[in-house]
């Protein structure tokens, strides 16, 4: 089907529209009625950024693709929720469609609709109707309850009759008349200052080769405070998990920045910046502790015989106290002064030009960054080449926390290299860490439930049954533990691969004339 | 997908009538329709007042998927689109004769609608050819209409029989009284007559009435037209008999 959505600029090029419009075809009014639109997508856009929309529209939300409104899915859920995730909702097609792309964010209202439309037919000279014009007023309405007014044309075609369509587009065009884009959701987003899919976690900036390194350092450590201040809303309203991940992802990678490239700010400066990240990092530690544990519970339950599933429940029951209670005190300090202050200093910290303070801080980051990049390469693949099946596990606790720090130097600094290498490194680079990743959660998982189990005092039929199940889980999870550091060596070889040392060397050795 | 195909080798029984007034109320259900005018007079596009296609010939009717699709026009009904008569389809029969496997080859052109549509109705010609097998062939099921008369019934037994040899796997056949006239008493008698043989038989009927003779002046199917009269309700209680029926062949196809 084809649309085309237009809007008028006054009286006067209405009557001109309708004239036009009465001279080749009859025109009959159809029919007037209210029709009043949610539109849903996470905070970081998922749905916006792979080309989808999820309206609630006529008590059903439809998954509709956003280019040429194709409808996907649709399911009768009632609008009676703050924020839904794919399984909140009833139709298996949605829930399908949905799960992969949103995983752990939950879909939130973005703004609403109000449309009152008033349709019209127009026929050809069998009184055939051809095309439908529909005049709609909109009321547009954000998060924040700010809404403006609109009036907008909607013309749609009648299957088979394209070419009658096209003939009126032309006449639309031709007389002048706004076109909106057809779906115009971006248009009411941006008429918000909020522009759809701006917000991510990831940062990238385009750097110059030459640029200040201090510059680059305080433009880098300005975004990631921009995304702490962007997710503490979301964080307080305790909307998603994914929020507080964020956030604290952001706070790990201003204090990687801060520690890698330490000489090329004012000590002072970093000093301060850092105590202030540290304390961000602990105050929300524990409810991210608390929210990972939370997600292991269908893990358990699926290492468990279907008789003892609902054993672990006493277990969950009180983590989930727990987490709420955690929720409440960070809640507290997100809205307190001290709190407000620090994300303030951070500001101020930053606001101060540097460039002045050091002849270091002149240095290109292009280079600065392939040095602090290589060192840590090099770092990385001399303790893992160590590591033995005598190796104590701590030993590849601190490889996975090296691995770290080199992934977020190469994501932050991205820009300066070719695309192509610097994505294989980081590729190759993501295995190793997914391999350490697993070994890190494995023992965590199984220090937690020894710490629990230690401290059980149940006696009865139900806490015995509680601490055998336990135990056994922790059987499981040990097995799982030291499979994934077998694994380890396997994985540690292909990292160490010919193919990678040559990329590395490629792309941050600095040569002798400087380049 | 079902497709469902109003016949008689007679003209003039109420064919296209039936055609257009059961997909109008399938359509109106939520069904997505679609209804097809193989008859060259195209008096179903008459009354959705849709012109016939021009650039739709036998040959790419056959052959071309995105041509036949193109055909296609919404009526201005919610869910009913039709593919309008074309006299240049004249010639299907002809062109069908010239090609291997004849007798499925409208079928295999429906079948490309498999997703797009729930139901396709075909208002079939009233002749008997090569393109009359092919809707044979298509259809789950085809509505007989017929006139209560000694002759109608006669045509109708010969068709019966015809179909028989033919052993068509899936089509099941009903005989629906159409321009009934319970006053003549020519058409009482001929109608018990088929209720004692146990004809498969529709239980409604459809009387003759001037609104229904009137679609062609006011080109809209009666049952849009008057919602409320007794011959729509007739019309979709013979539509409950339809869907009764075809879902019904679906249970014992599974038993099998």
């Amino acid at each position: 089907m084809n649309e085309i959505v237009f809007r008028i600029a006054g009286a006067g090029q209405e009557e001109e529209l309708q004239k036009i419009l009465s001279s080749r075809y009859s025109m009959g009014f159809r029919e007037k009625g209210r029709n009043d639109e949610i539109y849903f997508d996470t905070f970081d856009w998922r749905l916006f950024n792979n080309n989808l929309i999820l309206v609630y529209s006529d008590s059903e939300f439809t998954l509709k693709e956003y280019v040429n409104n194709k409808k996907i899915a649709r399911d009768s859920s009632k609008n009676n929720l703050k924020k839904y995730f794919p399984n909140t909702f009833k139709s298996e097609v949605l829930r399908k469609s949905l799960s992969n792309l949103i995983q752990l964010r939950a879909l939130i209202p973005i703004c609403s609709c109000k449309k009152g439309y008033s349709l019209f037919k127009l026929m050809n000279e069998d009184q055939k109707t051809i095309a439908i014009l529909s005049i709609e007023e909109l009321v547009i309405s954000n998060d924040l309850n700010k809404s403006f007014t609109e009036k907008i044309f909607h013309l749609s075609s009648i299957k088979g009759y394209d070419k009658e369509f096209e003939k009126i587009e032309k006449i639309i065009i031709g007389l002048g008349l706004t076109v909106l884009h057809r779906n115009y959701l971006a248009y009411i987003y941006e008429h918000f200052g909020r522009e759809p899919g701006a917000y991510s976690a990831k940062v990238s900036i385009r750097f110059l080769p030459d640029m200040f390194t201090s510059e680059a350092v305080r433009i880098i450590l300005s975004k990631l405070v921009d995304i702490i201040i962007e997710c503490e809303a979301g964080i307080k309203k305790d909307i998603d998990i994914e929020f507080l991940h964020d956030y604290r992802v952001s706070v790990r990678k201003a204090r990687v920045i801060l520690s890698e490239l330490k000489s090329y700010l004012p000590e002072s400066v970093t000093a301060e910046f850092k105590q202030i990240l540290i304390e961000l990092g602990n105050q929300t530690n524990q409810l991210r502790d608390l929210d990972v544990y939370m997600l292991k519970k269908a893990t358990y339950e699926s290492y468990l015989p279907e008789v003892l599933k609902k054993e672990l429940n006493p277990l969950f029951d009180q983590i989930k106290k727990e987490r709420q209670s955690t929720f409440r005190k960070l809640k507290r300090y997100l809205n307190s002064e001290t709190y407000k202050n620090n994300v303030l200093q951070l500001g101020y910290l930053l606001e101060e030009d540097y460039v002045s303070d050091s002849e270091r801080g002149k240095h290109g980051v292009l280079n600065v960054s392939k040095n602090v990049i290589l060192k840590r390469y090099k770092k990385i693949l001399k303790t893992g080449r160590t590591i033995t099946s005598k190796s104590k596990d701590e030993e590849l606790h601190e490889l996975r926390l090296d691995c770290k720090k080199l992934r977020y130097l190469l994501e932050l600094f991205a820009s300066l290299y070719e695309e192509s290498k610097i994505n294989f490194l980081i590729t190759q680079l993501k295995m190793l860490q997914d391999n350490l990743g697993d070994f890190n959660d494995l023992s965590v998982q199984q220090e937690k439930m020894e710490l629990y189990l230690k401290n059980y005092k149940g006696n009865s039929k139900g806490e015995i049954n509680l601490a055998s199940v336990i135990g056994g889980l922790i059987t499981s999870v040990h097995r799982k533990q030291l499979e994934a550091r077998e694994t380890f060596y396997e994985t540690f070889r292909k990292f160490d691969s010919k193919e990678n040392k040559k990329v590395i060397k490629d792309l941050f050795t600095i040569s002798r004339d400087g380049k | 997908m079902k497709i469902i195909s109003v016949y008689n080798i007679k003209g003039g029984v109420g064919k296209t009538t039936i055609c257009v007034n059961l997909a109008s109320i399938a359509a109106h259900e939520g069904f997505r329709t679609l209804l097809v005018d193989l008859d060259p007079q195209g008096a179903a596009s008459f009354y959705f007042r849709i012109k016939p296609v021009k650039k739709l010939g036998s040959k790419k009717f056959l052959s071309s998927p995105k041509k036949v699709f193109k055909a296609v026009r919404g009526s201005d009904y919610e869910n009913l689109d039709l593919i309008p008569a074309s006299l240049s389809l004249r010639n299907l029969d002809i062109r069908l004769t010239e090609m291997k496997k004849s007798q499925s080859q409208l079928s295999a052109v429906l079948k490309q609608f498999e997703n797009d549509y729930d139901i396709i109705f075909i208002d079939s010609p009233p002749n008997i050819t090569l393109l009359s097998e092919n809707i044979f062939n298509a259809s789950d099921m085809m509505i007989i209409p017929v006139i209560p008369t000694t002759l109608s019934v006669l045509a109708y037994e010969k068709l019966i029989k015809f179909l028989k040899e033919k052993k068509y796997k899936k089509l099941h056949t009903s005989l629906l009284l159409s321009m009934v006239e319970m006053r003549k008493t020519m058409q009482k008698l001929t109608i018990e007559k088929l209720l004692k043989d146990k004809e498969n038989m529709f239980n409604t009927r459809i009387p003759y009435k001037t609104e229904i003779e009137r679609m062609g002046v006011y080109r809209e199917p009666v049952v849009v037209k008057h919602p409320r009269l007794k011959v729509t309700k007739l019309f979709m209680e013979l539509w409950d008999e339809v869907k009764t029926i075809i879902e019904l062949k679906v249970v014992m196809k599974k038993v099998h």
